[in-house]
C-alpha cells in the first residue's frame, strides 16, 4: 500500500547549516493493516508521516502509494493522489468558522468528488452516524470536546473515501478513556471499510493496543520494526528498549559494569538503604531501574541498580546490601530480561 | 456663551446642508473602503500566501516590490498624499473638487493599510487548519476561498470596521481642499469664519458616526465568530 525507499529528509536550519530529520527510511505498510510507527519526541515521527503525502518534500527517496511514486508527480496528480490519503492531527486541525457537517463536507467540495451540495450533506450525515455523533451536525468545533473534535476530523478523513489514514499522535491531546474510544474507533474502521492505518504515537499502549506491525524511530533512523508482539517483548536495540520500558530509564547515567537485583520482600519501610550506602559506605551506585511498593510499613518489589566501576567498591556494596533484613541480592547481567 | 448669529448660522446650515453633507460623508466612508478592500484584500492574502514560506511562494522580488509600494504608500501624510493623487481623481471621476473627487485618493490612501490589516488577519489563521487542507489535496486558491478567508472572517470583519473608522476620518479631512460632507461644513464655517458651535457640532456628529460604526462593527464581529460560544 505504501511504500517508503530510502527517504532522507534534510532541514536547513536558520545558521544555514543541515540537519538531517530522516536518515534512509525505508518501510513497506500493506494493504488494510495498522501499522505504528513510534518514537520520542524529535524522533522524525511528524517529519516522516507529513513525508508520506508529501506535505513535506523529502531530499532524497521515494514513496509510493499503490506503487505509483508521489515523488514524481506534478502539482495536480499528486493533490489528487493525496484525496486517497486522508490525515488526522493530534490538534483535530477542524475549520472552527463551520459546523461540524460542514467540516465534513469540506473535502466533498474540492472536486474531483462527484456530488451536489444536497449529496455532500447526505454523505456527511452518513459519516457522522459511523463516527457516533449523528446528533452534532450543527455544532461548531467550539461547543465540542476534544474526543468529539476528533471524531469529527475522522469522519472529515473518511468522507475522500481513502486507502490510507495517516494518524499524527491522534490520541495524544486526549484523556485515556477518550483515547480508549477513539483507538476502538479507528480499529472497527479499519475492519469495517478495510482502510489502512498508519499510527504515528510516542505512546506505546496506543500501538499494543491496535497495531499489528510497529516501527520505531529513534533519531531519524528506523531502528527495528517488525510484529508488535516480538517487538515489545524482545527489542533488539537501545531505542527500543526505552521506549518499550521507560520504567528502565537511567536515572543518572554513570557507568555500571555490574548490575544486581535486589528483592525487597519485606525490609522496613524508612530505611534508606540505598542513601546509607552513599553516606556510611560512600559508594555512590546507579538506580537503574525501581518498582517498589509498601504494605503496612514494610516494603515489596524490586529495583535494579549499577555498581561503581571500581572493584573494591562494588564488591563493598554487595557485601552491605546482604546484610541488609527483607532483601534478597543477586548479580544479574542484563536488566532487561 | 455664543453670539446669536453664530447659532443662527448652525440653524441654517443644520436645516439646508446637513442632510446633504452626512450623505457625503457616508459616501466617503464607504465607498473608498469597498475599493480599499477590493484591492486589499487580495493584496493582503497574497503577502500571506506568496511569502517565502507561504502555501505559494511567488518570485520573492515581487514579493519585496509589493512590500515596499505599501510601505511608501503609508508613510505619505494623508493630506499630501490626498494632492498628489487628484490629478489621478480628475481623470477618473473628471472633477478635483466635491465629495466624488475624494473617492479615489481616499481609495488609494486606504487600501495599502486594508492589506496589512488583511495580512495579519489571514497569518492568524491556524497553520494547522491550512496543512489539513493541504492534505486534503485543496488547491491554492481553494485554501483561500475556503479556508484562509472564512477562518479569518471575524478579523476581517473587525478590520472592515477599523478602515471604515479611518476612512470616515481622512474623508472629514479632505474639507481641508474642498473635498465636501461634514468636514468641509466644519472647516469652512467653523474655522474658516470661524463659529464655534457649527466647529463643534460637526465634530460631535462625526464623533456620533464613529461610535455608530464601531459598535455595529462589534455587533457584527461578535456575531460572525463561531470560536466562543
Ligand atoms: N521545519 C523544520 N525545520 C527544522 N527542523 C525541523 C523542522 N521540522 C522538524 N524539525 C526537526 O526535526 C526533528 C524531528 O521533528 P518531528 O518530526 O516533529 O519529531 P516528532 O514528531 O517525532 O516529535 C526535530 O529535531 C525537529 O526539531
Ligand atoms: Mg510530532
Amino acid at each position: 500500500m505504501i511504500e517508503i525507499k530510502h527517504l532522507c529528509k534534510d532541514f536547513t536550519l536558520a545558521d544555514g547549516s543541515k540537519f538531517r530529520a530522516l536518515d534512509d527510511v525505508n518501510l513497506d505498510i500493506g494493504d488494510g493493516e495498522i501499522f505504528g510507527i513510534i518514537g520520542l519526541s524529535g524522533a522524525g515521527k511528524s517529519t516522516l508521516v507529513r513525508c508520506m503525502n508529501l506535505l513535506e518534500r523529502p531530499t532524497s527517496g521515494q514513496v509510493l502509494l499503490d506503487g505509483k511514486d508521489l515523488t514524481a508527480m506534478r502539482p495536480k496528480e499528486l493533490r489528487q493522489a493525496r484525496k486517497g490519503m486522508s490525515m488526522i492531527f493530534q490538534g483535530f486541525n477542524l475549520l472552527m468558522q463551520r459546523t461540524a457537517l460542514e467540516n465534513i463536507c469540506f473535502p466533498l467540495e474540492l472536486g474531483g468528488l462527484r456530488g451536489e451540495a444536497a449529496w455532500r450533506k447526505k454523505r456527511a450525515k452518513e459519516l457522522l452516524e459511523i463516527v457516533g455523533l449523528p446528533d452534532k451536525a450543527d455544532a461548531y468545533p467550539s461547543q465540542l470536546s476534544g474526543g468529539q473534535k476528533q471524531r469529527v476530523a475522522i469522519a472529515r478523513a473518511l468522507a475522500s473515501d481513502p486507502k490510507v489514514l495517516l494518524c499524527d499522535e491522534a490520541t495524544s491531546a486526549l484523556d485515556p478513556t477518550t483515547t480508549q474510544s477513539i483507538l476502538a474507533l479507528l480499529k472497527q474502521l479499519n475492519r469495517d471499510l478495510g482502510v489502512t492505518v498508519v499510527v504515528i504515537t510516542h505512546e506505546m499502549r496506543v500501538v499494543q493496543q491496535i497495531c499489528g506491525r510497529v516501527a520505531i524511530l529513534d533519531g531519524g533512523v528506523i531502528q527495528e520494526s517488525g510484529d508488535v508482539a516480538d517487538i515489545f517483548s524482545n527489542p533488539r536495540t537501545e531505542a527500543g528498549r526505552r521506549l518499550v520500558m521507560p520504567e528502565g530509564k537511567k536515572i543518572h547515567s554513570l557507568p555500571a559494569n555490574r548490575q544486581v537485583r535486589l528483592t525487597f520482600n519485606g525490609l522496613s519501610a524508612g530505611e534508606p538503604v540505598i542513601s546509607t550506602l552513599a553516606v556510611e559506605q560512600g559508594i555512590k551506585v546507579n538506580i537503574i531501574t525501581a518498582d517498589t511498593h509498601s504494605i503496612g510499613d514494610e516494603t515489596f518489589g524490586e529495583m535494579v541498580l549499577g555498581l561503581p566501576e571500581d572493584e573494591t567498591d562494588a564488591a563493598r556494596a554487595l557485601i552491605y546490601l546482604r546484610d541488609v533484613p527483607g532483601v534478597t541480592v543477586e548479580e544479574v547481567t542484563d536488566y532487561v530480561q | 456663551m455664543f453670539s446669536e448669529a453664530s447659532w443662527e448660522l448652525l440653524r441654517n446650515i443644520m436645516e439646508e446642508e446637513f442632510l446633504t453633507a452626512i450623505g457625503e460623508t457616508l459616501l466617503m466612508t464607504f465607498v473608498p473602503t469597498l475599493l480599499a478592500f477590493v484591492i486589499g484584500l487580495p493584496l493582503g492574502v497574497l503577502l500571506v500566501t506568496g511569502d517565502k514560506d507561504g502555501i505559494h511562494p511567488m518570485p520573492q522580488p515581487l514579493m519585496q516590490a509589493i512590500n515596499v509600494i505599501i510601505n511608501l504608500l503609508r508613510s505619505v501624510p494623508f493630506l499630501i498624499l490626498l494632492i498628489m493623487v487628484l490629478p489621478l481623481s480628475k481623470l477618473v471621476v473628471g472633477t478635483r473638487v466635491g465629495c466624488k473627487a475624494m473617492l479615489v485618493p481616499l481609495a488609494v490612501a486606504a487600501f495599502p493599510f486594508v492589506a496589512r490589516l488583511v495580512e495579519t488577519s489571514v497569518r492568524e489563521v491556524d497553520a494547522g487548519v491550512v496543512e489539513a487542507a493541504q492534505a486534503m489535496g485543496a488547491s491554492t486558491l481553494q485554501i483561500v476561498c475556503k479556508v484562509l478567508i472564512p477562518e479569518a472572517k471575524p478579523a476581517l470583519l473587525s478590520n472592515l470596521t477599523v478602515a471604515l473608522i479611518t476612512v470616515c476620518g481622512y474623508g472629514a479631512m479632505s474639507g481641508a481642499v474642498g473635498g465636501g460632507g461634514l468636514g468641509t461644513i466644519a472647516i469652512n464655517y467653523g474655522y474658516y469664519r470661524p463659529n464655534p458651535p457649527v466647529l463643534y457640532a460637526m465634530v460631535i456628529v462625526l464623533i456620533l458616526l464613529v461610535q455608530i460604526i464601531q459598535s455595529i462593527g462589534n455587533q457584527i464581529v461578535k456575531r460572525s465568530d463561531k470560536r466562543s460560544r
